[in-house]
C-alpha cells in the first residue's frame, strides 16, 4: 500500500481536521464528531441541507458544505454509513425552524441510518425530507431506477438545493426541486485500476492490466463489462451513448457535464475526455451549458473518471447560476 | 431452569452476549479483515459497550423495553449497515411482545426471532446464500420454530438452534458475497467466512450458554 497515513482507526477523524483546518474561516467540526459543518449554523431563514455517507471519496462530502450548498455533513468510516445517531447530531446543528432535506446516495447502509435518523429527529419534532441520488446508471435497469446508486451528480445536486434553500424556498418545493435534479441526472464510469482499503492494505478487486471495466463501482462493486483499454474518444463515445440512450438526452437539450477522476487519472486524461464530450454532444445537437472537470468523487487511488450529465430547464439552471463558496465547489 | 424465560433471564443474556463479543472482538475482525474493512469485531463491540452503558444507567424494567433499549443503542451507535441490521435484531425481538409480558416459553420465544428474522430481511434485502448474517440467523430461527412446533425444553432448542447458526456460518464459505460490503471483493470472497454470520453465532452461543 502506498498511502500516506498513521493509525488506521484515526483516519476519518484527521481528515476532519485536516479540511476545517484549510477552511477555518467557513468551517467547523461539531463537537468531536465526525460532522463538518458551515461555521454560521444554523441559518435563518432557510431550510437546512445535510449531506453525508462514507469517507473515503474525498472531495465528496465535506468539501461540499458552504454557503450555498450544503450546511453539514455527517461522514461515516471509510467506506461506510455515518450511524444514525451522528446524522441526527448533523440535522440538530444545521436545522434553524424551517426544516432539514436530506441528501445523500442510494447505498443500503446511508438509507437504513439516514431513514432511521430521519425518523428519531420526527419524533423530536423536527420536519425532515429526504432525497436520495441514483444517477448511476450501470447498478439498475431503467425500469428499477431505485435500485441505482448515487455517485457523481451529488455537487450539481447539492449545488441546485443549496442555492435554491438560500433564496428562502419552503421544505416541499425544495425537495421537488432538488428531486427534479436527480431525475435529470445520469453518470457512468470506467476504472481503469483497483483501489487499496487504507484499513488493511488490500485491493478491493484486481483488474488486469490493460483492461478497464465499464460500470464499477465506487468500492469495486462490479461493472457492466470488462474490456481491452480503448482510446479517451471511444471511451468517451461509449459512456455518452449509454448515458443519451439511458434519460434520454435529445437534441436540442441543454445540460451540465461533470467529468470526474476516480483518485490516480490525471487532469490531463480528464481534458482529452472533455473535448470529446464537446464535439460528440456537438453532433448529437446537445449543448453543453456548463463544464466541471477535476476530482468531485474519488474511491481512493482508483484509476479512471466517470461522466454526468444533468439535464436543464430555466428553473435548475437559475439556481445553478447563483454563487456559492464550498472548499469544492465554488461559483462567483 | 423452568419452561419460561424471565427479565432476569435476559439481563443475563445480554450481559452473556457482551461478554462473548467482547472477547471475541479481535477474531472477528479477522474474519472481516479478508473481505471486508477489518473492523467488524471493534464495530460490534463498541455497540455492546453502548448496550450496557444503556442499560445500567436505567435499568429496563421488562424484557421488551430491555432488547428495544439494547437493540437501539447498537442503532444509533454503530454505522454501516451492520448497526441497523443488528440493533433490529433485538430491538424486533422487543417490539414483538408488550410491556406487559413478564415472561417468554419457546412458543412465544420463537414467534419473536420469526419476526426479528423477517424484518431484517426486508431492511437488509438478503436473502439465504447472499453470504450475509442471515445464513446463520435464517436455519437458527427456522431450527428454533421447529423446536417450538415439536414442543422440547427451552434448553435442547436454543442448543440446536445454536448448532443451526454455527452450521449457517460454516456454509458461508462457500459463498460469493453479493450484498453488503463484502460484496465490493464478488468471488475473492469465495473460501471465507462471512463475520456477520459469525457474530450471529456467538449471539446463539451465549443466549444458550446462559440458559444452560
Amino acid at each position: 500500500m502506498r498511502k500516506l497515513i498513521n493509525i488506521p482507526k484515526d483516519i476519518v477523524n484527521e481528515v476532519i481536521d485536516g479540511i476545517v483546518a484549510a477552511n477555518k474561516d467557513i468551517l467547523q467540526r461539531i463537537g468531536d464528531f465526525t460532522i463538518i459543518a458551515r461555521k454560521d449554523v444554523p441559518i435563518k431563514n432557510k431550510v437546512a441541507i445535510v449531506t453525508g455517507g462514507g469517507s473515503g471519496h474525498e472531495p465528496l462530502f465535506s468539501e461540499y458544505v458552504g454557503e450555498g450548498m450544503a450546511d453539514a455533513s455527517a461522514n461515516g468510516q471509510i467506506f461506510a454509513s455515518p450511524s444514525g445517531a451522528i446524522i441526527l447530531e448533523a440535522i440538530k446543528a444545521a436545522e434553524a425552524g424551517k426544516g432539514t432535506l436530506l441528501v445523500y446516495n442510494n447505498y443500503a447502509g446511508d438509507v437504513l441510518n439516514f431513514e432511521m435518523a430521519m425518523e428519531m429527529a420526527r419524533d423530536e419534532g423536527m420536519v425532515v425530507e429526504q432525497v436520495v441520488l441514483n444517477d448511476d446508471i450501470a447498478s439498475g435497469t431503467k425500469d428499477k431506477r431505485g435500485n441505482r446508486r448515487g455517485t457523481t451528480a451529488t455537487p450539481i445536486i447539492l449545488k441546485i438545493a443549496g442555492a435554491a434553500s438560500k433564496t428562502g424556498m419552503d421544505i416541499n418545493s425544495l425537495k421537488n426541486l432538488a428531486q427534479k435534479a436527480i431525475d435529470n441526472s445520469r453518470s457512468l464510469g470506467v476504472s481503469l485500476s483497483s483501489c487499496t482499503l487504507p484499513e488493511t492494505g488490500m485491493a478491493t478487486f484486481t483488474l488486469e492490466e490493460g483492461k478497464m471495466e465499464f460500470g464499477m463501482g465506487l468500492h469495486g462493486e462490479a461493472g457492466i463489462k470488462k474490456v481491452d483499454i480503448m482510446t479517451a474518444d471511444d471511451t468517451t463515445k461509449i459512456i455518452l451513448d449509454m448515458l443519451i440512450e439511458d434519460l434520454p438526452f435529445s437534441k436540442g437539450d441543454e445540460v451540465i457535464v461533470l467529468v470526474n477522476g476516480y483518485g490516480s487519472t490525471t487532469k490531463m486524461e480528464m481534458y482529452i475526455i472533455t473535448r470529446k464530450i464537446h464535439l460528440y454532444l456537438a453532433e448529437k445537437g446537445i449543448s453543453i451549458y456548463s463544464t466541471e472537470v477535476g476530482e468531485f468523487c474519488t474511491s481512493q487511488e482508483m484509476a479512471g473518471i466517470s461522466i454526468t450529465l444533468v439535464k436543464l430547464d430555466n428553473e435548475l439552471k437559475k439556481y445553478y447560476d447563483m454563487p456559492c463558496e464550498a472548499p469544492g465547489f465554488k461559483k462567483f | 431452569m423452568g419452561k419460561n424465560l424471565f427479565l432476569e433471564d435476559f439481563e443475563k443474556i445480554i450481559i452473556g452476549i457482551n461478554k462473548t463479543i467482547q472477547e471475541n472482538r479481535i477474531l472477528l475482525c479477522q474474519l472481516d479483515s479478508v473481505i471486508g474493512d477489518g473492523d467488524h469485531g471493534m464495530t460490534m463491540a463498541k455497540g455492546f459497550d453502548s448496550v450496557m452503558e444503556k442499560i445500567e444507567k436505567t435499568p429496563p424494567e421488562n424484557i421488551s423495553d430491555l432488547l428495544k433499549t439494547a437493540g437501539n443503542a447498537i442503532i444509533v451507535t454503530i454505522g454501516g449497515v451492520a448497526g441497523p441490521i443488528f440493533g433490529t435484531l433485538f430491538s424486533e425481538l422487543g417490539r414483538t411482545i408488550s410491556s406487559d409480558t413478564e415472561s417468554v416459553d419457546i412458543k412465544i420465544l420463537s414467534l419473536m426471532f420469526s419476526a426479528s428474522l423477517a424484518r431484517i430481511m426486508k431492511l437488509g434485502g438478503a436473502r439465504p446464500g447472499d453470504k450475509t448474517m442471515v445464513d446463520a440467523f435464517y436455519p437458527a430461527v427456522k431450527s428454533l420454530e421447529d423446536s417450538a412446533a415439536i414442543g422440547i425444553s427451552i434448553k435442547e432448542a436454543l442448543r440446536r438452534m445454536t448448532e443451526a447458526a454455527r452450521e449457517g456460518a460454516d456454509s458461508t464459505k462457500d459463498m460469493i458475497s453479493s450484498k453488503g460490503k463484502s460484496s465490493y471483493s464478488g468471488e475473492r470472497s469465495l473460501g471465507y467466512q462471512d463475520a456477520g454470520a459469525n457474530t450471529v453465532y456467538f449471539i446463539m452461543k451465549a443466549i444458550y450458554e446462559e440458559i444452560e
